[in-house]
C-alpha cells in the first residue's frame, strides 16, 4: 500500500489544484469576492512548491 | 435558467474531478497517475471557471475565477515535467 515518494508528489499537486478549486468554489457560494485572491495566490505558491519538491526529490533523495 | 446552468457546470466540473481522483487511487504507474494528476486542471478547471462566469458575469470574481483556471492550465505541465523527470531520475 505505501507508495513511492515521487507518487507522493503527483498526489500533493492533485490536492493543490483540487483545494484551488474548492477555495474558488467557496469564495463564490458565500459571496466573499475579495477572498477570490487566496485561491489565486495558491495556485502560483504550490507551483513553485512542487517545483522544488520534483527538483529536490530528482537530485538528492 | 441561469441557477440550473450554473448548477450542471459546477456538477460536470465536480464530477471530473472525482473521476481523475479515481483514476489517481486506480492507476499503478506514477506516469499513469500523472496523466490524471494533470487532466484535472483541465476540463474540469475551465467548467467551474465557468460557473463562476455565469453566476457572476464579467465582474472581478468572474474574471479571477477564469484567471485562476488559465494560470492551472499553463503552469501544471510545468510541473508534470519536473516531476516526470524525476520520477525518471529515481528509476535509473
Amino acid at each position: 500500500m505505501r507508495e513511492s515518494r515521487v507518487d507522493a508528489l503527483v498526489a500533493l499537486q492533485t490536492a493543490g489544484t483540487i483545494v484551488t478549486l474548492v477555495l474558488v468554489l467557496l469564495a463564490e457560494g458565500y459571496h466573499r469576492s475579495s477572498y477570490m485572491g487566496l485561491p489565486l495566490a495558491l495556485v502560483f505558491m504550490s507551483f513553485v512548491g512542487t517545483l522544488l519538491v520534483a527538483r529536490f526529490l530528482g537530485k538528492h533523495l | 435558467m441561469r441557477d440550473i446552468a450554473v448548477g450542471v457546470l459546477v456538477g460536470l466540473g465536480v464530477a471530473g474531478e472525482l473521476l481523475c481522483c479515481l483514476g489517481l487511487v486506480v492507476m499503478r504507474d506514477v506516469y499513469d497517475r500523472l496523466h490524471y494528476a494533470m487532466a484535472t486542471t483541465t476540463v474540469p478547471a475551465f467548467l467551474i471557471g465557468a460557473a463562476v462566469v455565469v453566476e457572476e458575469g464579467w465582474t472581478q470574481p468572474g474574471i479571477n475565477a477564469l484567471v485562476i483556471a488559465v494560470a492551472l492550465f499553463l503552469l501544471n505541465p510545468v510541473t508534470a515535467v519536473a516531476t516526470a523527470r524525476a520520477a525518471r531520475e529515481r528509476r535509473r
